[in-house]
């Protein structure tokens, strides 16, 4: 891998999505060595996240499977070459005008048939229905080794109310948790959106960004942490009222739930 | 290079194996140690489920790190899948693991649309967050290489993995990272870059950056 600088900056600036259509295009063509990059950056993720993989949803995975799309078996040499999935009793060679070609047709689908179509219909698997995130909440709370729980209270922010309440689990070795939030005042994603910020004793400077979420009821909500950067030591959870989307680093002008570790 | 390290990574018997009768020619080369994506690549839909459970769990949490908005993550993961489809023949095994190709590609498309689109759609509700890996379930020897890695994250320098969680794994940009971190640019690149030589000497095996 070479390691000039300017060729590493254009690189680093693919992975991030930073360059435009036609840089990226032109680095595909011209740079085969990015593709190690992109090859350590997927690495990278990986082993970064394993063990925190969501369940793919059922319903995501209908439609994905409905639109498959496959190289047609006999087109296997030949990659670009697609074909919609159809079902076997549908499935018909393909038109030809010839009478060589209808022979030919005719003795691959005989062949296949017989050799490679199985016999009957492998049996479609039916993906477990996604757990709820009360129930996440709870099996993370029965399994996590080193779980703590403490409380979070609401501010004089406007949010906020005397009966703002919430409690927060974390485990450190997870690097994971749920808060669970009651009467919070319900937001307008398109104007202001929550975000969790994780005070680290550990980091001299901003505190981690744990994730922007929305108020949808007035009731109870429970919020999966999801911090962005590894907690050594935290000390502080607190609730910030952000611009949609979140900020990269909070002038923390709007705290509505704060909440001491440990307290 | 990489792919010096990169062992064959075994799906057999984790994808359900297709069932061939009256042809043991074709059950000993067709049936035999494929992996879910040569099977695409031969147009086997019976793999399409197998593929699905297998790297569903794995697209749909890149895609969910990207995207707040549930419609937006599905169509992002709709997208990778398509262009699975169409991509499967040119896995190599003998280049890169199936799982490390299927992240690379997931990665690519996440981020392009991601781009693409407003870096700050208006939010829904935030879907739960698993805690179970059912990728990890499926095949607890998913991925060699980021074992190797993961192995070693420990010596990562801090801002190090900081940098590369911020840029890799979140997609932050470059100038985003350096306020996050209040770091400037050019330090922000200069941990990225180290970080990933340290990366890549540590899968090549060959001694480490000082």
């Amino acid at each position: 891998m070479a390691q000039s600088d300017d060729n590493m900056d254009l690189w680093l600036r693919a992975l991030s999505g930073e360059l435009t259509a036609e840089e990226r295009l032109r680095l595909d063509r011209d740079d085969p060595e990015f593709a190690e990059l992109e090859e350590l950056a997927a690495i990278y993720d990986l082993a970064r996240t394993e063990g925190s993989d969501e369940p793919l949803p059922a319903s995501v995975a209908d439609r994905i499977r409905a639109q498959a799309v496959l190289p047609s078996p006999t087109d296997a040499a030949a990659p670009s070459a697609v074909s919609p999935i159809q079902s076997q009793q549908a499935r018909t060679p393909a038109p030809a005008n010839a009478g060589l070609a209808w022979f030919a047709a005719a003795a691959c689908l005989i062949a296949a048939i017989a050799g490679w179509w199985p016999a009957a219909p492998e049996p479609i698997e039916t993906p477990a229905p996604a757990p709820t995130v009360a129930e996440l909440r709870d099996q993370f709370a029965t399994q996590a080794p080193d779980l703590v729980k403490f409380d979070l209270a609401g501010t004089e922010d406007p949010a906020a109310s005397d009966e703002t309440t919430g409690t927060v689990v974390w485990s450190q070795q997870a690097q994971r948790g749920f808060m669970t939030i009651e009467n919070l005042s319900v937001n307008n994603p398109a104007e202001a959106q929550y975000q969790l910020w994780i005070f680290d004793g550990s980091r001299e400077k901003h505190p981690v960004d744990g994730g922007v979420f929305d108020i949808t009821d007035d009731g109870k909500v429970i919020v999966p942490i999801e911090a962005k950067l590894p907690v050594g030591a935290p000390t502080l959870f607190a609730i910030t009222v952000e611009r949609p989307g979140g900020v990269v680093v909070s002038d923390q002008g709007r705290i509505a739930m704060v909440g001491k570790v440990g307290a | 290079m990489l792919a010096v390290l990169v062992g064959v990574e075994s799906h057999v018997g984790l994808a359900p194996v297709r069932r061939v009768r009256n042809n043991p020619v074709m059950q000993s080369t067709l049936a035999a140690d494929l992996t879910v994506l040569e099977r695409i690549a031969r147009g086997d839909s019976t793999a399409v489920d197998a593929c699905i459970k297998t790297y569903g769990g794995l697209v749909w949490s890149i895609a969910r790190r990207y995207f707040k908005r549930q419609a937006d993550a599905e169509d992002a993961v709709q997208e990778v899948f398509l262009d699975l489809w169409k991509s499967a023949a040119r896995f190599d095994r003998n280049q890169r693991s199936e799982t490390v190709f299927v992240a690379m590609i997931a990665k690519r498309r996440v981020i392009d649309r991601f781009r693409a689109e407003t870096r700050h759609p208006a939010a829904e509700e935030l879907p739960p967050t698993g805690i179970e890996n059912p990728h990890a379930d499926a095949n607890p020897e998913i991925c060699t290489e980021a074992g190797q890695i993961r192995a070693r994250l420990g010596d990562l320098r801090a801002e190090e993995r900081d940098t590369l969680d911020l840029g890799v794994v979140y997609g932050y940009s470059h100038a985003e990272i350096a306020k996050k971190l209040d770091m400037p640019l050019g330090t922000v690149k200069s941990h990225m870059r180290r970080g990933l030589m340290r990366l890549k000497g540590w899968l090549d095996d060959e001694p480490e950056i000082k």
